[in-house]
């Protein structure tokens, strides 16, 4: 049988904020089309630099990103989004003193035809961003920041969204909820990738895992067999933080 | 006297409010403090020179000291110095941007390239005076007691037109909205898929435009010599303080507010020490309300 090329394909990926002293020292990791995987680890993994390595936001100093088969590493950022990936950072993740309208519509700052139908489409899927389109994006609840935050990721239409702890400081009825999108975003055939320090919460919405520690691999399965992994458990969904072989 | 002193006070503050946007933009989106914005109002008026040298000031129109062409010629130095603004950034402020400079660096390599571009000024056209027209004008008593050159009036005007087209681009259009955007977060731009270059390189063409406009009309009135731009640079950034630094209606308020109190304190105090006004209302601004009128206490 042939092994279909995933979607995302990253592999051996070296990168970091300065030049010479890489955070990520070769990581690989796959996503498919209608999978969510999550990427969990301890403080400093690598987790967001790595998400932000492939935005195209900071430097690439080796290894590569792949999506759909092609090429994408080291693109500048506005390209990264033309190629297909939605980002949601951690924190500033909208504007704040743009309106909820304004916010999503510069989120398609890539997209040059009309946006009506694709704003409307936004507010349909998020409808209670739809009440308040006016309003400046700082007058918004933390779970409504959100939604906007993800929803202006979806306006270029994304073929992979990337999530940087999607779910902090949220509370616990409005984790569900976004959970509950991005399994239906999924489902709609997005591929989805996530950060999370809400590591059982999000394992159990997702299909697999990759366990990272200092910049590199430790584990990866799936999401099932993750969380019951006695050694995972321990140091990552809430047991205390083992260091490594050596240590 | 204080009607007379209002209305002088609104025709600096236009020409103020126009340089201080210029300012604020810089201050937003590349983030550090321009202190070559004033040579860009002095670039400005001595290209508009050029056309002028060409074509001519044209024939006076109505109550006007100038004729289209002079108009014709604010408008291609205003295309010119916003070209010019962007070369700067490319050759000097760009390079140091890249490499993470500090603040205070910025702000000697600007007094730098301010240094270099007075200089050139000097260099081609010399420390004397010119005109754009010799026409006298005869002011107008627009109320008791209150005269202005219709020059004044007119450029009042055309600033205030200026200023409203400005609004509605960065309110209405996608680009003025990106520019927004970056102005906030220039890393959550980028995630949206703005490029970066491509907003700094409008932001410096719209503030060389505008600063061309105030340079031209502060040439009108009544003429050009090198210091212009340098001379009203502290009140720019009086303006764009005062405002709070971050909106167009801030640098606009700010600047019309400056050259009122320019104005109204000339009534008081020996026209002498006009010059040090500027200073007098910087260190009142950020003793009194550091964070300008419109911005926020962090």
């Amino acid at each position: 049988m042939v092994t279909q090329e995933p979607h995302l394909r990253v592999l051996d990926l070296v990168a970091g904020y300065v030049r010479g002293l890489p955070v990520v020292h070769g990581l690989s990791i796959e996503v498919a089309r209608g999978e969510i995987v999550t990427l969990i680890g301890p403080n400093g993994a690598g987790k967001s630099t790595l998400l932000k390595a492939i935005a195209g936001l900071i430097a690439i100093e080796g290894g590569q990103v792949r999506l759909d088969g092609r090429q994408i590493t080291a693109l500048p950022a506005h390209q990264v989004v033309s190629a297909g990936i939605g980002f949601v950072p951690q924190t500033g993740n909208i504007f704040t003193t743009l309106t909820v309208h304004e916010n999503l519509t510069v989120g398609a700052h890539v997209v040059r035809a009309p946006l009506s139908e694709r704003l409307e489409r936004a507010y349909a899927l998020f409808a209670p961003l739809a009440a308040r389109r006016g309003l400046r994006a700082r007058t918004l609840s933390g779970g409504e920041r959100q939604m906007l935050a993800i929803a202006r990721a979806l306006m270029t239409d994304p073929s992979l969204l990337m999530l940087d702890e999607p779910t902090a400081g949220l509370a616990p009825v409005v984790v569900e909820e976004v959970f509950r999108r991005l399994n239906a975003l999924a489902r709609a055939g997005i591929a989805v990738l996530m950060v999370e320090q809400n590591a059982k919460a999000a394992l159990s919405v997702s299909d697999r895992g990759y366990v990272l520690a200092e910049g590199k691999n430790r584990f990866e399965g799936p999401a099932a067999a993750l969380l019951d992994d006695p050694g995972v458990a321990e140091a990552f969904l809430g047991g205390r933080r083992i260091s490594g072989p050596s240590g | 006297m204080i009607a007379q002193a209002l209305a002088d006070g609104i025709f600096t503050g236009a020409i103020i409010a126009l340089g201080a946007i210029g300012v604020t933009f810089t201050l937003e989106i590349m983030r550090f403090a321009n202190f070559a914005h004033g040579e860009l109002l002095t670039w400005g008026a001595y290209l508009a020179l050029v056309v002028v040298a060409f074509a001519g000031p044209g024939t006076p129109t109505g109550p006007f000291s100038f004729g289209w062409q002079l108009l014709a010629a604010a408008l291609v130095a205003a295309v010119l110095t916003g070209l010019a603004a962007w070369a700067v950034d490319t050759l000097v402020f760009r390079r140091l941007r890249r490499q993470g400079a500090m603040p205070l660096t910025m702000v000697f390599a600007a007094f730098g390239a301010a240094l270099v571009m007075r200089h050139l000024i000097l260099l081609i056209w010399g420390p004397q005076s010119h005109y754009y027209t010799r026409e006298l004008q005869i002011a107008v008593e627009l109320l008791p007691g209150v005269r202005v050159l219709p020059d004044q009036i007119f450029i009042v005007g055309l600033a205030l037109a200026a200023m409203i087209a400005l609004h509605v681009f960065l309110v209405r259009s996608r680009t003025g909205m990106a520019m927004r955007a970056m102005a906030e977060s220039p890393a959550l731009a980028q995630v949206c898929g703005i490029e970066v270059d491509a907003v700094v390189r409008l932001t410096w063409i719209i503030s060389g435009a505008l600063a061309a406009f105030a340079g031209v009309f502060t040439g009108l009135t009544p003429q050009l010599h090198p210091e212009i731009g340098f001379n009203l640079l502290l009140s720019l950034f009086a303006a764009a303080i005062l405002g709070g630094t971050g909106s167009l209606a801030g640098a606009v308020v700010g600047g019309f507010l400056v050259g009122l109190a320019e104005n109204l304190s000339l009534l008081v105090i020996n026209p002498g020490y006009k010059g040090a006004m500027p200073f007098l209302l910087l260190l009142v601004i950020l003793l009194l309300r550091p964070q300008g009128i419109f911005g926020q206490r962090t």
